[in-house]
């Protein structure tokens, strides 16, 4: 089952889209093909999730948007800018990635020192960071953070901080991949109420369907390099068919078994 | 071994921890070269080094424990080859038993060398326990160190707590996999596991640098601004500098 | 903490300040260049890559490593991450190790040159090339590299150790007759250890990911063919042993009489009168001793030589030659020599009659006389040694013997470990759960495969 991509009205200005994926193929040196030809539009705003089994392509894919992974076939347009090796950093001005082990991702020997390395690198002013740095901490939850050292911080904070490291250059897009994998669920709650409040596109590849349910307004499924499906989420993830043809199952909340709610965690 | 010792300290407290660790490293530095190059005959001085040291050491109060871990872990290696010392040196024999002879020369080179390298173990270990381990290394690359060692150090004290709990599961696991070998894990099974251990470093390695590709890096590392010189604090080293070659002329 | 012995982890003080400036300015330029080529072209990989495989190599060094039943070896890993990712490369990651081990006080900071250039240059550069050498042009024969890093990463513990031995010995820290061959002859054995860890993991890794071996050619080169690669490697192994078995002196046999006085030429001691013109020391070469006044008597107070004669300290000298010994004069007389300038009129190898008094009780001693050291005729190497002998014909032929035979062996176990650790073991299955989390490049192939 897929459904036609939203397309706004038309109105006197069209923004391009956030994201934008022509036809992407991507295959490895030794011939193994992990896209198969793509194509995808996110809008601006949007919270998309992206689901599928182990190895259909979700890593892949998300590493094309910001130019790590260069594509074998295909195009990439993010916020309207191809992507190519010329144009780099201003393409990753744009997007905020957060990779699934937080531990790749704080690599300086500080809290301060991470956050700060984005809008260091990106071109914001020297001046300007500490104050960015606060914001961003403060946005997460954890202000006050900045002489902390990562190998000291928990599996929660570590992730929030991750989090931390990319807004801290205000980047329009945010991708996230597996953000909820090693959390306990009060923290794994946080995170979603966290990103639902974040006002940005957000691409979020997931095992975690529950929380695709709950923080993404549309899913794509992908499976062997390939879109399989695409619409809203709470139609995609009902659809038991579907998912277990494709590898998946239903949320748990569809199973007969229900989330714990805040109230109830505490 | 090492994780309870790499820590990190808490809001400075002491004078020593105060000081700039660019200051320090240049003093422990000159404290280090005026010790190697004494000769021997200067009792008075070295006494009188480790005096200085003991004050130092009571400056930094607030990090005593933290000092005398790492100089007990260290000390040991010293003991042994200054225990080893005497016997390879010729000249006045000493002792004799068969082919094994402790000679004048090699206690007075035992001697010699064990002072110093006390002295000169101190020195570090108080330098460690009173600066945090990322400011040492920003120290040294403000004082010339190439930014490739610099950066490389750095790395490698942060992925250190990373790499070695992930080396201790793979043993572990292996350990409990095996079955009937005296040692737990035979000789093949801990080279696989060792050159997986290297794979694991090497994609982590990978997956690092594209995170620091994904915010803007490079190659070329930007450093954040870095605090100037404060007057008092060079005051300060210049004057334990001066003490410290001042004292060579001790009668 | 096999490689925390003598010489490898050095502490502070251990070798002297000039030899710590010269070996630290020859690192120091060392890592500039590696530092300023390796970062030549931005490469946003490099000083990730370089931090994380010396954590790599760090906690390596801490593994103890099952070798038999009841041996453990440890990894020093020089060789190994020279194989890895290349000698300028391998040399900076050993550096980084280095230096932050002696901030940890597990060897000084004076002492960083030597310690640098025997660890990091030595057992990582040297100990590639000799591995290059070798492997020859590809690397496309597993078992010849494997072989290869084996004999390479053996060979490197006893050179870095001759390196050590040498700066120990110029350093005046000690003699470098009884530092050489202690040290080489451990690092022999310690380095088998060091070999047997290289060669396991660089099987596993040339099985799995051959790619990230370092220095993959693009031609397709033939490898050379294996006899040229046994002589090489032979020839090798005999240069090497003659190398080594050139400097250390396994026993302090003399054979050849003439070299004693020779080397002694710069410590040549003068008598020393004291005022009114009294004898207080006499350097008496001929008999080996030194000769000083106790308690009215002449007694022999240093040896020059223990081999020298069969005079020992604390010796009283009754007579030499039946003619009585009351004084320093008068055995300066005895032995021909003048006072004014401590020339001696003696013939080397002139039979001596002593009598010494020793322990209450008369001795005579025959003594062949030593020849007295020529002034000025030393060799400027020779100078910075003080106390060098150099070694007889006999300790020439046993060394070289001992050296080329150990190497040799070494040489064909290499051999041997490189058959051996590629060959599969029976039953064991192939080790795939190093593919992380993260499903990287070559991550999604076995996903594909699975799915």
């Amino acid at each position: 089952m897929t459904a036609g991509v939203d397309r706004s009205p038309p109105g006197p200005t069209r923004f391009p889209p956030a994201v934008r994926l022509e036809r992407l193929v991507h295959r490895y040196p030794n011939g193994i093909e992990a896209l198969r030809g793509v194509d995808l539009e996110v809008p601006t705003g949007q919270r998309l999730a992206l689901v599928g089994p182990n190895g259909a392509g979700k890593t892949t894919l998300l590493l094309h948007l910001n130019g790590l992974l260069k594509a074998t076939g295909g195009r990439v347009w993010i916020c309207g800018l191809e992507v190519s090796a010329g144009n780099h950093a201003a393409v990753r001005r744009q997007i905020g990635y957060v990779f699934q082990d937080p531990d790749d991702q704080l690599f300086c020997p500080t809290v301060l020192e991470d956050v700060g390395f984005g809008p260091l690198h990106l071109g914001l002013p020297p001046e300007a960071i500490g104050a960015a740095v606060r914001q961003a901490l403060a946005a997460v939850g954890l202000p006050g953070f900045e002489q902390r050292v990562p190998q000291r911080l928990s599996a929660g904070e570590k992730r929030l901080v991750a989090l931390a490291t990319v807004l801290s250059y205000q980047p329009e897009i945010l991708v996230l991949d597996e953000p909820s994998a090693w959390l306990d669920p009060r923290n794994r709650r946080m995170l979603i109420e966290l990103l639902g409040k974040l006002n940005k596109t957000q691409i979020v590849a997931t095992h975690d369907l529950d929380l695709a349910w709950d923080l993404c307004d549309r899913t794509v499924l992908l499976c062997h390099g390939q879109v399989h499906a695409d619409g809203p989420t709470r139609e995609l993830l009902s659809d038991r068919k579907l998912l277990e043809a494709n590898g998946l199952e239903l949320p748990l909340r569809l199973q007969g078994v229900q989330p714990a709610t805040p109230a109830q965690m505490r | 071994m090492h994780e309870k010792i790499l820590t990190c300290v808490e809001p400075p407290l002491t004078l020593l921890q105060r000081l700039d660790p660019r200051i320090k490293i240049v003093c422990a530095l000159v404290w280090a070269v005026s010790v190697v190059s004494l000769p021997t005959r200067h009792t008075r001085v070295l006494t009188a080094y480790g005096a200085m040291l003991l004050i130092l050491v009571v400056l930094g109060h607030a990090e005593v424990g933290k000092f005398l871990r790492r100089l007990a872990a260290a000390l040991p290696l010293i003991l042994l080859l200054v225990g080893l010392l005497p016997f390879f040196s010729r000249g006045q024999v000493v002792w004799q038993m068969g082919p094994l002879q402790i000679t004048e020369q090699g206690l007075e080179s035992a001697q010699r060398v064990g002072v110093r390298a006390v002295l000169c173990l101190a020195m570090v270990c108080l330098l460690w326990a009173t600066t945090p381990e990322a400011q040492l290394i920003a120290a040294m690359r403000g004082l010339g160190l190439p930014a490739v060692l610099a950066g490389a150090i750095a790395f490698m004290l942060r992925y250190l707590y990373v790499l070695r709990p992930e080396l201790h599961r793979l043993w572990d696991a292996r350990a409990a996999r095996t079955v009937g070998t005296a040692a737990g894990v035979g000789f093949r099974s801990a080279a696989n596991l060792l050159g997986a251990f290297f794979l694991r470093a090497h994609d982590r390695a990978l997956r690092v640098s594209d995170a620091m590709a994904a915010r803007g890096y490079q190659g070329r590392s930007l450093l954040l601004p870095r605090d100037r010189f404060q007057p008092a604090q060079i005051l300060v080293g210049v004057t334990f500098i001066a003490v410290i070659i001042g004292l060579r002329w001790l009668p | 903490m096999g490689p925390a012995l003598l010489g490898m982890h050095a502490p502070d003080g251990l070798f002297s300040l000039p030899i710590n400036v010269l070996f630290g300015l020859v690192v120091a330029v060392l890592l500039a260049v590696a530092c300023a080529g390796l970062s030549r072209r931005p490469d946003h990989r490099l000083v990730p890559m370089m931090g994380i495989l010396a954590a790599f190599v760090f906690a390596g060094q801490m593994v103890n490593f099952p070798i038999s039943s009841g041996t453990t070896g440890h990894l020093l890993g020089g060789t190994l991450t020279a194989i890895l990712v290349g000698p300028w490369a391998g040399t900076v990651v050993m550096a980084s190790v280095i230096i932050f081990q002696a901030l940890l006080g597990d060897g000084g900071i004076t002492v960083l040159g030597p310690n640098i250039f025997n660890m990091g240059v030595v057992g990582t550069c040297l100990a590639y090339y000799i591995y290059r050498l070798l492997v020859g042009r590809s690397l496309q024969a597993p078992a010849r590299v494997v072989a290869a890093s084996f004999f390479a990463a053996w060979v490197s513990l006893p050179l870095g150790s001759v390196f050590a031995s040498l700066q120990l010995a110029v350093s005046g820290t000690a003699s470098l007759n009884r530092a050489l061959p202690a040290m080489v002859l451990t690092h022999m054995v310690i380095g088998v250890g060091e070999a047997l860890i290289t060669a396991g993991v660089v099987a596993f890794v040339i099985k799995t990911r051959p790619d990230l071996l370092y220095g993959q050619p693009t031609s397709q080169a033939q490898p050379a063919p294996g006899r040229l690669v046994v002589g090489l490697g032979l020839l090798g192994s005999l240069v090497i042993a003659t190398g080594l078995s050139l400097l250390p002196h396994w026993w302090d046999h003399p054979d050849g009489l003439e070299f004693v006085g020779q080397q002694q030429g710069f410590l040549r001691e003068e008598p020393q009168a004291a005022e009114g013109g009294s004898l207080v020391t006499l350097p008496a070469y001929p008999l080996g001793v030194r000769l000083s006044m106790a308690d009215g008597r002449v007694v022999a107070a240093h040896c020059y030589d223990r081999q020298a004669g069969p005079l020992m300290p604390g010796d009283i000298l009754r007579s030499i030659d039946s003619r009585p010994i009351s004084d320093l004069t008068s055995a300066a007389a005895a032995l021909h020599i003048d006072v004014a300038d401590g020339q001696c009129d003696l013939t080397p190898g002139q039979w001596l009659q002593v009598v010494v008094q020793r322990g209450g009780q008369d001795i005579p001693l025959t003594v062949q006389a030593s020849p007295a050291p020529r002034a000025g005729a030393t060799a400027p190497v020779v100078a910075l040694l003080p106390d060098y002998t150099l070694p007889g014909v006999s300790g020439l032929i046993s060394t070289s013997l001992a050296g080329g035979i150990g190497t040799t062996v070494m040489f064909l176990a290499a051999l041997g470990a490189g058959r051996l650790l590629m060959r599969p073991l029976p039953g064991m299955p192939t080790d795939t759960d190093f593919t992380g989390p993260a499903a990287d490049r070559k991550g999604a192939e076995e996903c594909m495969r699975k799915s």
